[in-house]
Order: C-alpha cells, then sequence, then structure tokens
C-alpha cells in the first residue's frame, strides 16, 4: 500500500496527488508515468508525474477529475492508503543541451511539463515556458515554472492573465519575442497537443508531444494504447509517451479516445452517489 | 389601458406588470430572476427600463403598467447597464462558453473529458447551448469581461441523490428557493451566508434528504444556469426533440415531456416550458421514469434454459419455443399474469390470446387481491384532483406523500396555505404535515375501532373520543369536506373493514374523496379483462394444476412455483429462484404507442419517443406472433365504453390485531412496494431511489432511535410474537414516533400482520 502524503484540489477539478513511493523516485525521469489504483476494485489510471524528491521519498502527480475513477481518486485525502503506484513507466524524454527549448503546458500539462523543465535548464537550455488555461483561476505553478524558465508566458482564453485567446498565439509570440526554437516540448490534453502540432509544424524543429490514450497495463501487452505514428502502430506506454507530434494520426487518435463514450458516461450517469 | 413601449401604443390589460405586457406584445426585455410561476423579485436588475415621470431605472418586473405610461427599453444607456450588469454576473461565473472562439475545433476532443468534477467552461457545462445566461449574452452582445475573473471555489456538492449543485455557477437569481417555496410549498432550500459565501441549500448544513425535500425537480428545471443539474443528465447537453407523454407509475398519469437525444430518451420534464416549468411531478416521473427505460441490465436478448444453464436465442427461436409449448397445451391448466403498467392495446391482445387462442380463463395480476378491489370499488366515486381546489376542509388519511401523489399533496398544500383546515390522519409525517391544523395518531392497532367509533358517533351520537368527536364537528360544519385516501389500505390486515367504515362515514356525511392508486393502469386492466384474484391462481398453481405460466410484465412469484414452464415476457429480469425456461424481453414505455384509462374510465393516449432496438420486440408484436406460429389469428378488440369488472373477493381467514404492550412496544407498518413498474422495482433500476426510499430497512423516527441509542446503518433485530427478521435502521423523520416502516418486496406479509407489535434491538447485543 501507498501512503498519500497530501491530495488537494490545487484548481477547479485538477487535484495535486502526493504519495510516497521511494522505489519510483529513485529511478523516475522527466517524461515517464506511473500507474495508479485508488481502491482494491478500480481501474488502473496512467498518470503523468509532475514532481518528485527523492530525500522525502515523494512522488506528486496532478491529475483532472473527469469520471468515476479519478473521480474516487479525488476523494481520497492525507493519510490514505492506495494499492498501486507502478512506475517509471514509458521512456523518459530525451534531455539535452538543444540551445532554445520552448516548453507548453495546459491543464494537468502545466504540472508534468514541470519536470522537463527544470531539466531542461539543469542542461543549460534557454527554456521558455508557455502555459495556456481558460483563466486565470485555472493556472497554478507559475513560480515554480519561472524558477525554471527564462521567461513564462500565460494565455488565457479570457484574457484575465497574460495574453487573450490560445495556442494559436504563439507564433506571435516568437516573432515578438525573437525567439527560434530549437525543440518544442508539450504536455495537456490530445486538443493541445493536435493544435501546437499543427500550428508549429511550419517551423521545421521537432515537436515532443507527451501523449495520454486510453491505456489498461502501462507494459505493453493490452495494446489499447496504439497510435500511428508515421504511418506505424506504436504503443504509447512502452514506445512513448513521447513522440514527435507532426508524425501521429490525430483523428484516429481522437477517434481511440471515445471508444468506450458509453459505459464511461453510464458510470457517471447515476441518480445516486456512485457508492452503491 | 393604453401604454406606449419603444414609440408603440398598445392596449394592456390591468395590473399587470411592465415586463407582462412587453411579452404579451412580443418585446423582448432580458430578465433572469423574473419567472412566470413566482411572484416579482427584482433580484437580476437586466429588465430595467425607462419609463416617463418614474425616477431612475425601474426594473420591469416589479413595476405594474399605469394608464398612458410611456416606456422604452432598448435605449443605448439601458443597454450599456445591461452589459455592465452581465459582465459583473460573468466575473464570478465561469465564462469559457461565451467568450471562446475554439469551441467548433475543440469539440472532437472534448466528449471525453467533459465528465469533470466542477465546470470551468463550455461543453463541461452541463447547460451548454441551453442557458438562459448564454442568450442573453448573445442578446446584449458582450464578449469581454472587463471586471477581474474570480473563481469562487465552492465545493461540488454530489452527496444527494437525482442532482448535483455547482454554486460556482450560481448568480442567485433565487428562481429554485422561490419555486420550493412559492410554487412547491416545501420550503426545503433557502439561501445561506451572505455576500460571496452565499450558496443554496436546506439550512443547518442539512442534506436535501434531511431537509424534507421531496425531489420534485422543480429546482434543477427553473434553474437559468448549469448549476443545479441532474446526475442522470448531466453533460448528456441539449435534448434535440421535447414529446408529450404521461408517467405510467400511478394512476395520476401525469402529463410529462420526454426529453430526446440521438433517438434516445435522456430525462423528462414537467409540460411546458423546459426552462419556465416547475411543474407537479414526483420525484418518480421526474427522475427515475428515464433511469427505467435507460436501465443498463434491461434484458436484451431471448433466452432460454437449457439444462446446462440459459443460453442466449433469437426472437425467431424465443417465439418457436414458447408457440411448441402453447399449442396442444390444455387451456385449463394455463395461467396468465398481466402487469397493472401495460397498455390497453396490449392488455386486449394478451387478453385474446389467453382466452381465445387458448382457451383459458386463468387471468390475474398480482397486484389484484381484497383490498385492491375494496379500493376499486370506493374509487369509482372518487373526484379528480381539480376537484380538491374547492374544498373546505381536507382530512387525509394514511398518505404518505413525501415522494408520491406531488399534483394531490400539492392541492392539499395549497388549499390549506389558503385557509382550508387540514387534519392529518395517520402515521407518516409527511410534506403535507406542515401544513395540518392537527395530526390525528390513532392508537396503534386500534385503527378498526377508530373508523367504527366514528360511523357509530354520526349515527347514534354516543361512544366517541374527543378526536372523533372534533373532526366530526369539523367535517359536519364545512358544506364541502374532502377526504384524501392514501394506498396504505391495500397492506393493512384490517384494509378492507376499515374502508368499509369509511364508505359509510363519507356517505353519512355527503362528503367527497379522492382515492391514491399507485399503479398505473390498473383500470384498464380490470375493464379488458375478467381477472381472478391473485390468490386464487396461486393456489391452483401450488396445486399443482397449472402446467404453464406465462407472465406479461408481471412476477407474482418470487420462488418457483410447481409448473411445468414459465414464460417470463418482460425486459427486466425475473427473480432468480423463479427458474423461468423462457425469458422474452419486450419494449417498455417510452418505446410503444399505447392507451390508458384512469379510474373515471378516461382514456389517455402516448406515442412511442425512441424506438426499442432492433432485436426487442413489443409485448404485442410477441404475442402475436407466437399467436401465427399456432395458427391462430388475433382479433384484438377494446370496447368502446369501458366497464370495470371487479373480481369476485374470497374470504380470509381473520388474523386478530394485537396492540402494543411492553414486550412489544413498537408498531411496524409494514407496505409492499408500489414504487414498480411492470416486473421492476424503481429501488432497482434508480440508485437515487435506494438513497430516499429504500426497501427492506427499517426506518425509524429520530426520538425512538435515540431513546434507544440506535444510530443510521445499524443491524437491527425486529422481533413480533411470530416472527424474527434482521434488517438494516435507517433513521429518518417520515413516520412518526412509536411507528417503524418497511417498505418490503415479497410476496406477501413478513409479520405475521400489518400492522404489527414489535420490539427492536441491535444485532449482537
Amino acid at each position: 500500500m501507498f501512503e498519500i502524503i497530501k491530495r488537494e484540489m490545487i484548481v477547479p477539478n485538477l487535484h495535486l496527488l502526493t504519495v510516497r513511493a521511494p522505489d519510483i523516485t529513485e529511478e523516475i525521469q522527466p517524461g515517464q508515468f506511473v500507474i495508479v489504483r485508488s481502491h482494491d476494485d478500480a481501474e488502473r489510471i496512467p498518470l503523468s508525474v509532475s514532481d518528485w524528491n527523492k530525500d522525502e521519498e515523494s512522488l506528486t502527480m496532478i491529475f483532472m477529475e473527469v469520471g468515476r475513477s479519478t473521480g474516487r481518486l479525488a476523494e481520497l485525502s492525507s493519510g490514505d492508503r492506495i494499492p498501486t503506484v507502478v512506475g517509471p513507466l514509458g521512456k523518459p524524454t530525451k534531455i539535452d543541451n538543444f540551445g532554445n527549448v520552448v516548453c507548453i503546458g495546459g491543464c494537468y500539462g502545466i504540472g508534468s511539463i514541470y519536470p522537463v523543465v527544470r531539466a531542461l535548464k539543469e542542461k543549460g537550455n534557454n527554456v521558455y515556458t508557455i502555459v495556456e488555461g481558460r483563466s486565470k483561476y485555472l493556472l497554478y505553478w507559475l513560480d515554480k515554472l519561472g524558477l525554471c524558465s527564462k521567461r513564462i508566458f500565460t494565455i488565457t482564453r479570457d484574457g484575465s492573465f497574460g495574453l487573450k485567446g490560445h495556442i494559436n498565439l504563439i507564433d506571435g509570440i516568437f516573432n515578438k519575442e525573437k525567439i527560434k526554437p530549437d525543440m518544442i516540448f508539450v504536455n495537456g490534453c490530445t486538443f493541445l497537443l493536435s493544435k501546437t502540432s499543427k500550428v508549429l509544424s511550419k517551423l521545421n524543429v521537432p515537436i515532443i508531444v507527451n501523449l495520454n490514450p486510453i491505456m489498461i497495463d502501462g507494459t505493453g501487452m493490452c495494446g489499447v494504447c496504439r497510435v500511428s505514428v508515421n504511418g506505424k502502430t506504436k504503443f504509447a506506454c512502452v514506445d512513448g509517451p513521447d513522440f514527435d507530434g507532426r508524425l501521429i494520426d490525430w483523428k484516429e487518435l481522437f477517434k481511440r479516445r471515445k471508444q468506450y463514450m458509453t459505459e464511461e458516461a453510464h458510470l457517471v450517469h447515476d441518480s445516486g452517489c456512485g457508492r452503491k | 389601458m393604453k401604454i406606449t413601449i419603444n414609440d408603440r401604443e398598445i392596449e394592456v390589460k390591468e395590473n399587470i406588470t411592465i415586463l407582462k405586457a412587453a411579452e404579451d406584445n412580443d418585446i423582448y426585455i432580458p430578465h433572469i430572476c423574473a419567472h412566470p410561476q413566482l411572484t416579482p423579485y427584482g433580484g437580476c436588475r437586466l429588465c430595467i427600463v425607462e419609463v416617463d415621470g418614474l425616477r431612475g431605472y425601474p426594473t420591469s418586473c416589479t413595476t405594474t403598467v399605469k394608464d398612458g405610461m410611456v416606456i422604452r427599453t432598448n435605449t443605448t444607456v439601458l443597454s450599456e447597464m445591461r452589459q455592465e450588469i452581465i459582465q459583473l454576473m460573468l466575473s464570478d461565473h465561469p465564462s469559457g462558453c461565451l467568450i471562446c472562439d475554439e469551441e467548433e475545433e475543440c469539440s472532437d476532443n472534448q466528449v471525453t473529458i467533459r465528465k469533470v468534477g466542477a465546470t470551468t467552461g463550455c461543453r463541461w457545462c452541463p447547460n451548454d447551448k441551453d442557458c438562459e445566461l448564454q442568450k442573453i449574452v448573445e442578446y446584449l452582445e458582450v464578449n469581454e469581461i472587463k471586471f477581474p475573473v474570480y473563481y469562487q471555489g465552492f465545493r461540488v456538492e454530489k452527496e444527494d441523490p437525482f442532482f448535483d449543485r455547482d454554486y460556482n455557477l450560481c448568480i442567485y437569481c433565487g428562481r429554485c428557493v422561490r419555486i420550493c417555496q412559492e410554487h412547491r410549498k416545501s420550503n426545503v432550500i433557502t439561501m445561506n451566508q451572505r455576500g460571496k459565501l452565499t450558496t443554496i441549500s436546506p439550512p443547518y448544513k442539512m442534506t436535501h434528504i434531511e431537509g424534507g425535500c421531496e425531489f420534485c425537480g422543480a429546482c434543477v428545471s427553473v434553474c437559468p444556469t448549469g448549476s443545479n443539474f441532474e446526475k442522470s443528465r448531466k453533460w448528456a447537453g441539449k435534448p434535440d426533440t421535447y414529446n408529450d407523454s404521461f408517467c405510467p407509475l400511478c394512476d395520476l398519469n401525469c402529463d410529462v415531456q420526454v426529453l430526446e437525444k440521438k433517438k434516445k430518451i435522456i430525462g423528462i420534464l414537467p409540460p411546458g416550458d423546459p426552462h419556465q416549468s416547475g411543474g407537479d411531478l414526483c420525484v418518480k416521473g421526474r427522475f427515475c421514469l428515464s433511469e427505467l427505460v435507460n436501465y443498463p441490465e434491461r434484458i436484451k436478448l431471448p433466452e432460454f434454459k437449457f439444462t446446462e444453464g440459459y443460453g442466449v436465442i433469437t426472437n425467431s427461436e424465443a417465439i418457436q419455443k414458447a408457440a411448441d409449448v402453447l399449442k396442444d397445451a390444455d387451456g385449463e391448466r394455463v395461467a396468465f399474469y398481466l402487469s397493472p403498467n401495460l397498455s390497453l392495446e396490449e392488455l386486449a391482445t394478451a387478453n385474446y390470446f389467453a382466452r381465445k387462442v387458448l382457451n383459458s380463463g386463468n387471468i390475474s395480476s398480482s397486484v389484484l387481491d381484497n383490498n385492491l378491489i375494496a379500493m376499486i370499488s370506493l374509487a369509482q366515486e372518487s373526484i379528480s384532483i381539480e376537484d380538491i381546489k374547492s374544498s373546505d376542509c381536507i382530512i387525509s388519511l394514511f398518505v404518505n406523500g413525501n415522494y408520491s401523489y406531488a399534483p394531490v399533496t400539492l392541492e392539499v398544500k395549497r388549499a390549506a396555505d389558503r385557509g382550508v383546515p387540514y387534519y392529518q390522519i395517520g402515521w407518516f409525517e409527511d410534506t403535507t404535515s406542515r401544513f395540518s391544523e392537527k395530526q390525528i395518531v390513532i392508537p396503534p392497532g386500534k385503527e378498526k375501532l377508530f373508523f367504527r367509533n366514528i360511523v357509530k358517533f354520526l349515527e347514534k351520537g354516543s361512544g366517541a373520543s374527543a378526536d372523533i368527536k372534533e373532526l366530526v364537528r369539523l367535517i359536519k360544519l364545512s358544506p364541502l369536506p374532502t377526504f384524501i385516501i392514501g394506498h396504505h389500505f391495500l397492506d393493512m390486515t384490517e384494509g378492507v373493514e376499515i374502508l368499509q367504515s369509511i364508505k359509510r362515514i363519507i356517505e353519512l356525511t355527503a362528503s367527497r374523496f379522492f382515492i391514491t392508486i399507485p399503479y398505473g393502469n390498473v383500470s384498464g386492466l380490470l375493464s379488458i379483462v375478467r381477472a381472478k384474484l391473485n390468490s386464487e391462481i396461486t393456489e391452483l398453481c401450488n396445486k399443482g394444476k397449472i402446467d404453464i405460466l406465462y407472465l406479461v410484465g408481471d412476477s407474482p412469484f418470487q420462488d418457483r412455483p410447481p409448473v411445468d414452464f414459465i414464460i417470463h415476457q418482460s425486459s427486466f429480469r425475473p427473480p432468480d429462484k423463479l427458474q423461468a425456461d423462457l425469458i422474452i424481453p419486450a419494449a417498455v414505455w417510452g418505446e410503444i404507442s399505447g392507451t390508458y384509462v384512469d379510474i373515471h374510465k378516461r382514456r389517455k393516449k402516448f406515442s412511442a419517443v425512441v424506438s426499442p432496438g432492433e432485436d426487442i420486440l413489443t409485448n404485442e408484436e410477441i404475442i402475436l406472433k407466437i399467436s401465427e406460429e399456432i395458427g391462430k389469428k388475433i382479433m384484438k378488440n377494446i370496447p368502446e365504453v369501458l366497464e370495470i369488472f371487479l373480481p369476485n373477493k374470497i374470504e380470509r381467514k381473520k388474523i386478530k390485531l394485537s396492540t402494543p404492550d411492553t414486550s412489544f412496544p413498537y408498531m411496524l407498518i409494514e407496505e409492499k412496494t408500489h414504487n414498480f413498474y411492470q416486473n421492476v422495482s424503481l429501488n432497482t433500476v434508480s440508485s437515487g431511489m435506494r438513497m430516499i426510499l429504500p426497501e427492506e430497512t427499517l426506518i425509524m423516527n429520530p426520538e425512538d432511535a435515540y431513546k434507544l441509542g440506535l444510530k443510521n446503518n445499524e443491524s437491527v433485530i425486529v422481533e413480533s410474537a411470530n416472527e424474527r427478521k434482521i434488517y438494516l435502521l435507517l433513521i429518518r423523520k417520515i413516520i412518526l414516533p412509536g411507528f417503524l416502516y418497511l417498505i418490503t418486496t415479497g410476496e406477501g406479509l413478513s409479520y405475521e400482520s400489518n400492522p404489527c407489535p414489535v420490539h427492536i434491538r441491535r444485532e449482537n447485543v
């Protein structure tokens, strides 16, 4: 069993979960993920890792409450124990001295891009971080990210903090600030990943996206997380989760993400309180 | 009276508001807090207008028209002020849906991530595309918010059944609080706290169940935003169509509108404008009905019990098997059970099939017993709901109106609110109790005697208690006294005898009465089918005189009776122990068209809203096909004039009722669940219903629980003179102190009599 050190809703719907997992914190690298189960009868949920501390043996994830399983996870609090935290899973993000690097985070990705930003900074890169959200109250960790970045930009849909609009403003930022990226990293919802890949493909630099498809075992057995990259089938859990966003078949991925809609909705479309 | 709005002279009625006058003449004034079923409030300030001679900008919803008034509703100043007002509202209301231009593109992604806990924008909002704020923002052409944006950060409240509340979306129009108070007369919710801490809920941190909520859903219907939203259609989106129908769950057959989206029923609303109608529905019609149709464990394909267990077969195989069994059967040895939820057409087809094709006269329904017959024979003289309005004194007898018969309890509450004296007799504390002048609790076990004494007092003028004297005096003083008779007489051991006394009281006092009957089309069943009593057929079964049992949406047995073959024709699974040989799923309400009849023989038609799915046939189709296979034609015949045919009563052994004493101090009230559709209990299909009125759970008043030191969810032993059973305990105010309330699902009574004196103690102590 893994002890929960902290569980809190940091912004609406996004929860921070810190667990004691010494074995994982010894091994984990940026871009890797873990699989978590909230209860003995709960399903496995893959979660990106947002931070860790070897000395405190703590592993921090930021997840969004989007259905039954994440809802149950969001009901836990510090001191509770959860049966499963498996990891690190997936291949680590390749970190090197690239020169100018742009890191983009949205939603839970604002948290999960942080280890990448930190590692890139340690390698001596100029890191430009772009954080986007619907409104000011959905942004978090700006101080943490700011410490590791050369510049940090915020984009909000309602203009309540930083630029008003969404990720396609990014071109304007590059032009205005004269940034010539050598490498781009994106974390966040599938829409953000696909949209950024589309908008920035003309720059001809790698756009590394950290995918989040439906996944069960996370070790390459079930094949639910398959994704077509450059026409070839890859498994996000063992071949990824990092891929070049310019090569991904996004249309197929969006379709695959919807395949259990009815079942997912049925669990939350329950007039009681979900506890039987 | 003449007034001028925007340079247009119009003729209006007196004593109406400017807003109403404008609306009647198709002049739009934006408004949120104003509502046709509610008194003017003047809260949102969006409906401000300019009136010559009046200082400032009066709200049109609170200002009445005066002759010659000159009003302007759409000047630049007003429009600017309204824009500012709406921006203030939006500054603490998540507004992603109003100002994002990425919406179309992003929609492909959103479907998977919209089942979020708290709403922060567009498709994540349950009210998206169906929201009054969105419409007003569009009208006022607001596309930015110049004030600082603030998220209130309230926890989304999900612990009550049927609807969630996200007060981060609330704009404090107060419509929910006012509809609960003014229209439903429930006074459950109120505004708690002040300023930015304001939330809407029952006071003192009570849950809605504790606060006495009926879960009628009026507050959810009238909410202009997504902050009150029903759980079972959250994120379903705006309905494609709204279809008129009525609810099949009790004899009132209330009108409803059925919301359809992508060929699925997603919800039920009361008739009228979907956002404006508070409605008179009860929880069953408002919330449980859509869950019933969409119950995920409904049987989709026929099943046959092979020697090695159940196997799925096709419809044609199922029909073939049924025909093979029935073809050479002796009609005398076949018995039919029909549900009181079947339509007239289904009943007529089944009746013809039983009588003419198979020559069987053994037709019954699990609800048909002496008590129901007594109730139905009385009910034919019952008044209609509208007539309750004209009563000048109302007496309710054993009505439990907490979660059913809302139109009736509403009339009672509204009448009592107007000052009509209302007396409540019985052991339930329900939504009407607050309005009663007096609650008369009959000495436990003396119910029959109480009503006999009233008769005696009326006939001979003697032998009455103070309560009876007061009651009779009240009735005699009123020109139009009305009795409301609850369905509890169906379950009481002495129900038939008490109903006889009540009938006599009504005759002697020339009173009127209304009877609540919990079965949708029981009058239809009794007018189409010359049915026998349930006990008559069960006896035949148990004596081995029946070979084949054909159940159409009905489930009279929990265990398998000694018969050779059981056909269970319903979408809902039969009891496991019944071991039905052939299970054929059939379409249900919402998927078929048909007619129901109420107790006054008024016919009501409903139409199919969705199709039952490709493999599910209707009850009529199944029977027609079986009959065809046998080689006979069905000529279903529904008579023009319907006559209710009541089966003969069967004399039963009299059970003597005891009164509580020191060894058995509590009175247990049993009720065989009446909350069902065909053979499925609403507790099975709706987890919300399980929370508000669980079956096989002992319900006790908090006062008694405190005295005995018992807590919620404890196991308790309930012991009578002859029986001993263990139940989970639920502490609720719906039953009065001294009584225990138990809703059962079995075939008969769990204890020797109803009511029954019992002793209660914690298990393992």
